[in-house]
């Protein structure tokens, strides 16, 4: 019994330590991001956004986007991004295998006519395309037909292939951007062309707000209990963990929802891996050490605004899919990139950034359910005092909250995209609520997602988070909204 | 194993952070009240002074009531004239700096130049580029060439661009040959928001340093200065390859049937390919007959963009491209189907229907093509843009 004792007191102590020493690092990432969004604010006065719209050297850019199944959505997403403000684009929409009506809204939408089309092999691709089609008013849109190759990286590869433009922009179909988000981001390539090798930016959740056209018209925040909470676990993940980790130019990877890359570097590290699950996350590791090995200077770009808003899952199931498909995917790519970890060939990429999601991100859902159990445990054994326990709630819990608190209000004070007072209390009462089941729930779905990786199980496009099964509503969008967005 | 804390104490913790949260709650709402009442008094205050704004922009004396105003109205009158000096020209830029001039604002931001926050010199260097003045323009130029910070010198080029003088092009240019320079994308942008101004400075670096030149090529090239085109011909045949590249590229953009000699001498497969593509490509915009022939030779280059851009071209200049384009479309090489797309892309930007994708075409893209016949034209290299040129087709 005295040892029994003595190893849950050691074990909740050590829990306590790292949750400590964990919130304490987001405490400084936060610190650091919330110094970049003041400074962000007030430089977007002079950012010559104006500038790069007006002048016909801004390089012109392609952006693609991989879709299956998607035909309630893609013509007015598409009809989005066609609207989007730059002087110079291209939209390739790459079907991967679709089965359901998802061409034949394009082709009604646009009047698509069959083309002829050399498209490169620079990239090597699985799915064998099978036509390619242009709207008749010469627009600038591409769709391409292809055998389903499995994931959306394969679509992305291809349409990479097709691509005419030195900037190749990655954009999810069940993705809105804001007007201005492809001048925003092209801007890092053209104050630093020779350094910037990509760019990701801000994603929100778009649940719950008005969409028009293909644009959030007017951000709101679901009401609920997983919606709030996924908006203030975006929030802080993005607009502050992200943007503190590109202040110390430790970003590990951009987002596949929305993110640019410079087609030869794209080209150089062969493209998205169609096998990964995650292949943003994935390829942009890649990138990391192709580029240091060949001891290139290069600098991934993130910024904070104006952003993109996604579609998240609403239920259960595919959220526990979601979750555990990404701490797979974390796993797995943590496994193929191992040499890097460590590493002071490196830098901070080997030496910290890696490490950290390491420890932290990845190992951090074995913690969290391990002191939830030795927390009950010690209480109905007696072994904890209602003192230890109540360190750890604070520790763990209300840091946590604390935190989440922290990234509501700096949103609120700096960018303030959600105008209304519900919103605001909804994502403040998010940040608390996360705590009481949530927190624990997701650890455990990312605790499957780890041992789904060790096993090597795969994911496919059915489990993208926003690819709608059949039967289901069009990406978990409530009808409001599916009315208001979606043509 | 430490000492574990009384409940007396972690409770006390516990009240401390949430009254720290909570306290930070209640100052975002606070934050968020004070952010409407300001909104409606600064609408008001500009509500008040816009009239005044706009009738010295019209032409009018400067009213006392401008240069007097202090507060939130002083903030207001210069957030119009900030705000409508980008719009206007002439007299009426004139009259609106001359309202900031009176009222001290162009003395205090040329002491914020000096701030020790970067983000500060560079609000300040976008302000002083639309006032435009004499000495605005001066502090502008040391900023380009002296600031530390890679953004304030950014914005200060943009800056300059907008106070359309002269010796601001030569300022632009000369910043080209610095140890850390501005992007020369961003530089070059500033030079045409120059425009005209900028055109002497920019004809005297056709005969200046490598980086002068292909700046100058590109920028006279976008601003269509025929006259320059004698020095764009001296620099295509000059030796070094980004500046022909660039001198090709603004020869197509200026049009002119002179230039076709030295371009098309561009296309030989000696040259460099991104050359090549540029000289295509020019060929294309210059749109004469008689290139038509040296591009019909590229369609079958190796290299993807040359044949592409060649393709392209011949589509552009029409007649004896189109019959040149036909001719290839009915082979089966790599040229054929770069001269499909092209006659596919021509007819759509026509408004017409182009021809069905050839029966039986098959993908490109992808390690295992079709196995149909005719399908795949022959693989033509790999890195570096090598296509795999092929019919796409079938509905």
């Amino acid at each position: 019994v005295p040892v029994a004792a003595a190893t849950i007191r050691g074990l909740a102590w050590f829990c306590i330590g790292y949750f400590v020493v964990l919130n304490s690092a987001y405490l400084m990432l936060l610190a650091l991001a919330a110094g970049n969004a003041i400074r962000d604010r007030s430089r977007l006065r002079f950012a010559g956004l104006a500038e790069i719209f007006a002048s016909p050297l801004a390089p012109p850019m392609s952006l693609i986007v991989p879709v299956r199944d998607m035909a309630e959505l893609i013509a007015g997403s598409t009809r989005g991004l066609l609207g989007l403000r730059y002087p110079e684009f291209e939209v390739i929409v790459v079907d991967d295998g679709s089965t359901d009506a998802t061409f034949s809204r394009l082709q009604a939408e646009f009047g698509l006519v069959g083309v002829d089309k050399v498209i490169r092999d620079n990239l090597v691709t699985a799915g064998r395309v099978l036509s390619v089609h242009a709207p008749r008013d010469g627009a600038n849109l591409l769709v391409i037909r292809k055998q389903a190759g499995g994931s959306p990286a394969d679509a992305v590869n291809v349409g990479v292939n097709a691509a005419r433009y030195p900037l190749v922009c990655r954009v999810d179909a069940d993705t809105y951007l804001d007007p201005d988000a492809l001048l925003t981001v092209a801007k890092p390539f053209i104050e630093d062309p020779a350094g910037v090798v990509a760019a990701g930016a801000t994603v929100r959740v778009a649940n719950g707000s008005e969409v028009r056209c293909g644009r959030v018209t007017r951000p709101r925040v679901a009401g609920g209990w997983l919606l709030p909470i996924q908006a203030a676990e975006y929030l802080r993940s993005f607009l502050l963990g992200r943007a503190g980790w590109s202040q110390i130019r430790g970003m590990l990877f951009i987002s596949g929802a929305f993110a640019v890359y410079r087609r030869d570097v794209f080209e150089l590290v062969g493209g998205f891996d169609p096998g990964s699950d995650g292949d943003d996350l994935e390829m942009t590791m890649r990138m990391h050490r192709r580029l240091r090995d060949e001891r290139r200077p290069y600098r991934i770009g993130f910024v904070p605004e104006p952003c993109c808003w996604r579609v998240v899952p609403h239920g259960y199931r595919r959220l526990a899919e979601q979750r555990a498909r990404w701490s797979g995917v974390l796993a797995e790519a943590l496994w193929a990139q191992r040499a890097m970890l460590l590493n002071p060939s490196y830098g901070r990429i080997g030496l910290l950034v890696l490490p950290f999601y390491l420890a932290f991100e990845l190992v951090s859902a074995v913690v969290e359910l391990l002191a939830v159990a030795v927390v009950a445990a010690g209480l109905l054994l007696g072994f904890l005092g209602p003192g230890l326990a109540l360190l750890f709630a604070v520790a763990g819990l209300g840091y946590g909250a604390f935190l989440t608190i922290v990234s509501v209000i700096t949103e609120e004070l700096t960018y303030h995209r959600y105008h209304s007072w519900r919103d605001f209390a909804l994502l403040v009462y998010a940040a608390v609520a996360e705590n009481a089941g949530f927190r624990q729930l997701h650890a455990w779905w990312r605790l499957r997602g780890m041992a789904g990786a060790v096993l090597r199980h795969r994911a496919n496009w059915a489990e993208e988070p926003g690819m709608r099964g059949r039967g289901e509503p069009a990406f978990g969008m409530p009808a409001r909204e599916r009315r208001a967005g979606v043509r | 194993m430490p000492p574990v804390p009384t409940i007396g104490f972690v409770l006390d913790v516990t009240i401390a952070g949430t009254a720290l949260a909570a306290g930070l709650v209640a100052a975002a709402g606070a934050a968020r009240i004070l952010r409407v009442l300001l909104h409606g008094r600064r609408a008001r205050a500009e509500r008040a002074m816009r009239p005044m704004v706009l009738a010295v922009a019209a032409g009018a004396d400067i009213p006392p009531g401008l240069t007097s105003a202090r507060g939130e109205p002083g903030r207001a009158a210069e957030r119009i004239v900030f705000a409508y000096l980008p719009q206007v020209r002439g007299e009426a830029a004139v009259s609106l700096a001359g309202v900031l001039a009176r009222r001290g604002t162009v003395a205090r931001i040329l002491r914020r130049t000096h701030s020790p926050r970067a983000h500060r010199r560079a609000r300040a260097a976008e302000r002083l580029g639309l006032i435009a003045s004499p000495e605005a323009e001066l502090r502008l130029a040391e900023l380009v060439t002296g600031d530390q910070s890679p953004e304030v010198r950014i914005v200060a080029t943009r800056a300059l661009g907008k106070t359309g003088s002269a010796a601001a092009a030569r300022t632009l240019l000369h910043s080209l040959s610095r140890p850390s320079p501005v992007p020369e994308g961003v530089v070059a942008s500033a030079l045409l928001e120059l425009g005209p101004e900028a055109v002497p400075g920019l004809r005297a670096e056709l005969a200046g340093g490598r980086r002068q030149r292909a700046m100058a090529a590109n920028v006279l090239g976008l601003l269509d200065e025929l006259p320059a085109w004698e020095g764009l011909v001296d620099n295509v045949a000059s030796g070094n390859v980004e500046v022909r590249t660039s001198a090709a590229r603004a020869l197509g953009r200026l049009g002119l049937p002179q230039a076709i000699g030295a371009v098309t001498a561009c296309l030989d497969p000696a040259e460099d390919p991104a050359l090549r593509a540029a000289a295509a490509r020019a060929l294309g915009r210059i749109g004469n007959p008689a290139s038509a022939r040296p591009l019909a030779a590229c369609l079958e280059d190796p290299h993807y963009w040359v044949a592409h851009n060649a393709a392209m071209a011949l589509a552009e200049i029409g007649g004896a491209g189109v019959t040149e384009l036909s001719l290839a479309a009915a082979g089966l090489g790599g040229g054929a189907a770069h001269a499909r797309e092209a006659l596919a892309r021509r007819a759509l930007a026509r408004g017409e229907r182009p021809a069905a994708p050839a029966a039986g075409s098959a993908p490109a893209a992808g390690p295992a093509p079709a196995p149909s016949a005719g399908a795949a034209g022959p693989a033509a290299g790999r890195a570096g843009g090598a296509a795999r040129p092929a019919r796409q087709g079938g509905r």
